[in-house]
C-alpha cells in the first residue's frame, strides 16, 4: 500500500543542518506523534512537509505523488492541512470568516460561500467554537486561537492534519479538552501528525511516536517503548513518560 | 446544518446604501436640470478622481499592492482612445471600452515584472515601468511623439457639444459609482475573503489554500481595466493631451494617493470623503494647480502621521458607521451574539 505521506531523505540547513537525512512514512488513519527537545528540528520538518519551507535535498510525497516543489496553498488544496505553533489568525475578521477561508479555498471541489458555510459551521462545532463565531478573531484568548487554528485546518477537509504544539501554553484542563477534540478528529478518519512537548497529551492520541534530536530520527515505534528507550531518556533527561 | 445562514446588512447599512442610491440618482439626473453645464463640467474631474482613488484603494488598501504607476494605465487609456477614435475612426464611446481592455491586457506583462518585487520595491518598480510607457509614447511617431494631440470633431463621432458633455459626465459618474461598486462587490466575494485574509496574515492564508499571487493578479487586472477606461474619459473631458500629461505621475498617482490617504485607505467610504475634500481645496484654489498639489500633499502627509486611517477612521472612532457592509455574520442555533459593526481596518503596518 502506498503511504499517505512520505518524507524521503530530506535535508534542510540554515547554516547548520536543522533536518538531516530525515525519512518518514505515514499511512492512512495513522496518528503519529513527534517528540524531541527544543531545536531538534521538529517544526522545521513540519514546515517542510506543509510547504512553508523548501527542502535542500530529498522529496516529499503525498499518495505517491511528488509534491516537493509545490507551494503551501497547493498542498492544502491537495489535502494537507496544518496548525501553526504560533497561531496565524486573520485578526480583523470574525472567527466564522477565518474558518470560512479554509472552507472556501481548501481541498476538494471548489466551493462558493453558500456551499462552504455548512462546512465552516461543522468545523466550528468540532472545535467547540461555534458560540464565538461572530467574535473578532483578534479578541480571542489563547485557547480560542488554538481552537480556531484547528477549526480553520479542519474546514479545509484535510486528509492529513499536521499539529504543531497545539497544546502548548494551555492549562491542564484545557489540554484535556483539546485532547478529546483531537481524538474525535482522528476517529473521523483524518490522519494526524502531531508535534508536542506535553507527552501525556500525545500518548492519549497517537499510536506511534518518532523522536528527533539534532535533525535526525533517534527512535520510532510504539509510544511507550520509544519514550522508555535510553536514547530518548537521554535527550529528555529529567522528563519522565507517564 | 442548513439552519445556519449568513447575513451582512443591518439597519445602519441599509440606510447608508439608500443614501448613496439617492445621491447617485440625483447626480444621474443632473444633466436634465443643469442645462448650461455649469455644475456638470467641474464635477467630471471630481468623479474621475473618485474612480482613480477607488482603484488605487483596491490595490493598496486591500491587496497590499502599493502602486505608484497608475499613470501608466491612464496614459494607455488616453493613447488607446486617440489611436482608435482618431486614427482608425472607431466610435469614441466604444473606444473607451477598448481603452480598458488594452490596459488590462498590458497589465499582465507589467505584473510579470512588478510582482517579483515586494513592498517599497514594488512601488518604485511600477513607477519605473510607467516611465517606460511614457517614453514609448514620447518616442513613437505613430502615437504623436512629443506633440500635443487633440481629438478632432470628426473623431468625436460628430456628436454635438451638448451631447458630448452629457455623455462624458454620465460616463464619469458611471466610472465613479462603478469603481465604488466594484470595490464593495470584490470585498463581498470569495476574492474579498482571500484579500482580507492575505492582508491580515499572508502565510496563514496560503496555509488554508489561498493562492496569494492569483488573488493579487485578479485585482491588478481589474484595476488596470477600470483605470484605463477612466484615462479615456479624462481625454474625452479634455480632448488635448501629450505624453507628459497623459503619463503624469503627479496628476494620476500622487494626487490620487493624497485623496485616498486623506479620506481613508482600506475602507470603501474613505476615497469618497477624500474626493469631497479635494473638491473643496480645488474650489478654493481654482487657478493654482501647483498649490493644490502642495496643500493636498501636506494634508496627506499630516494625516498619514496623525490619522493613518484618514478622515473616515476619525469618524469611525466616534460613530460606528458602516455604509457598505462586507463583514459576514453567522446566524443560527448555538451561535453567540453578533459582533459590533467594524468596517475593515487599515493594517497597523504598511502592506507588504
Amino acid at each position: 500500500m502506498t503511504p499517505l505521506l512520505e518524507v524521503v531523505n530530506v535535508d534542510k540547513s540554515f547554516g547548520v543542518k536543522v533536518v538531516d537525512a530525515m525519512s518518514l512514512q505515514v499511512n492512512e488513519r495513522d496518528a503519529l506523534g513527534i517528540v524531541g527537545p527544543n531545536g531538534a528540528g521538529k517544526t522545521t520538518l513540519l514546515n517542510l512537509i506543509a510547504g512553508d519551507l523548501s527542502c535542500d535535498r530529498g522529496s516529499i510525497l503525498i499518495e505517491g505523488e511528488d509534491i516537493t516543489r509545490t507551494s503551501s496553498d497547493w498542498r492544502c488544496r491537495r489535502g494537507l492541512a496544518r496548525t501553526a505553533q504560533i497561531p496565524r489568525p486573520f485578526e480583523g475578521m470574525t472567527v466564522f470568516e477565518n474558518v470560512l477561508v479554509g472552507a472556501v479555498f481548501g481541498a476538494g471541489v471548489p466551493m462558493n460561500e453558500a456551499q462552504a458555510t455548512p462546512v465552516a459551521v461543522e468545523a466550528l462545532e468540532r472545535a467547540n467554537l461555534l458560540a464565538a463565531a461572530n467574535t473578532r478573531a483578534g479578541a480571542l484568548p489563547l485557547l480560542g486561537r488554538k481552537r480556531m487554528e484547528l477549526a480553520r485546518a479542519l474546514a479545509t477537509r484535510p486528509k492529513i492534519l499536521l499539529l504543531d504544539e497545539i497544546a502548548g501554553g494551555l492549562t491542564e484542563a484545557e489540554v484535556l479538552e483539546l485532547v478529546e477534540t483531537i481524538k474525535a478528529i482522528g476517529a473521523s478518519g483524518v490522519t494526524i501528525v502531531w508535534i508536542e512537548h506535553i507527552v501525556h497529551a500525545l500518548l492519549a492520541v497517537v499510536d506511534r511516536i518518532m523522536a528527533m534530536s539534532f535533525g535526525t530520527k533517534i527512535a520510532e515505534g510504539d509510544p511507550a517503548e520509544v519514550m522508555a528507550s535510553p536514547e530518548v531518556q537521554e535527550v529528555y533527561l529529567g522528563v519522565e513518560p507517564e | 446544518m442548513s439552519e445556519h445562514r449568513v447575513t451582512r446588512s443591518d439597519r445602519q447599512s441599509r440606510f447608508g446604501l439608500a443614501t448613496f442610491a439617492v445621491l447617485l440618482a440625483v447626480l444621474a439626473l443632473l444633466p436634465w436640470w443643469d442645462s448650461d453645464g455649469s455644475l456638470r463640467v467641474p464635477l467630471v474631474a471630481i468623479l474621475y478622481y473618485l474612480a482613480l482613488a477607488q482603484m488605487w484603494n483596491l490595490l493598496a488598501g486591500f491587496a497590499g499592492l502599493v502602486s505608484i504607476g497608475q499613470q501608466m494605465f491612464v496614459g494607455i487609456g488616453v493613447y488607446t482612445l486617440l489611436s482608435f477614435a482618431e486614427d482608425f475612426g472607431v466610435d469614441p464611446y466604444l473606444s473607451v471600452l477598448l481603452a480598458g481592455l488594452v490596459a488590462a491586457v498590458l497589465s499582465l506583462p507589467v505584473a510579470a515584472l512588478a510582482f517579483r518585487l515586494r513592498g517599497g520595491y514594488f512601488a518604485i518598480g511600477t513607477w519605473v515601468i510607467a516611465e517606460v510607457f511614457r517614453l514609448i509614447a514620447l518616442e513613437s511617431g505613430f502615437l504623436g511623439g512629443a506633440n500635443v494631440r487633440t481629438m478632432t470633431r470628426a473623431s468625436l463621432g460628430g456628436y454635438s457639444v451638448d451631447t458630448r458633455n452629457t455623455v462624458t459626465y454620465l460616463l464619469a459618474l458611471g466610472l465613479a459609482a462603478g469603481a465604488t461598486a466594484i470595490v464593495v462587490l470584490v470585498l463581498r466575494s470569495r476574492l474579498g475573503l482571500a484579500l482580507r485574509s492575505i492582508r491580515d496574515n499572508a502565510e496563514g492564508a496560503r496555509g488554508l489554500g489561498v493562492s496569494v499571487t492569483r488573488a493579487k493578479l485578479v485585482v491588478w487586472v481589474i484595476s488596470a481595466f477600470w483605470t484605463g477606461m477612466t484615462g479615456a474619459v479624462i481625454l474625452l473631458h479634455n480632448p488635448s493631451t501629450r505624453a507628459e500629461s497623459a503619463f503624469s505621475v503627479l496628476r494620476w498617482t500622487a494626487l490620487v494617493v493624497f485623496i485616498a490617504i486623506i479620506g481613508g485607505v482600506g475602507s470603501t467610504t474613505g476615497p469618497i470623503i477624500g474626493v469631497v475634500i479635494y473638491w473643496c481645496v480645488r474650489e478654493f484654489l481654482e487657478d493654482a494647480e501647483e498649490w493644490r498639489f502642495i496643500i493636498l500633499g501636506l494634508i496627506a502627509a499630516a494625516m498619514a502621521v496623525a490619522a493613518p486611517r484618514g478622515v473616515y477612521g476619525l469618524l469611525q472612532k466616534r460613530w460606528t458607521v458602516q455604509f457598505f457592509p462586507v463583514r459576514r455574520r453567522l446566524v443560527g442555533p448555538g451561535v453567540g451574539a453578533p459582533a459590533p459593526p467594524d468596517e475593515i481596518r487599515t493594517p497597523s503596518q504598511p502592506p507588504k
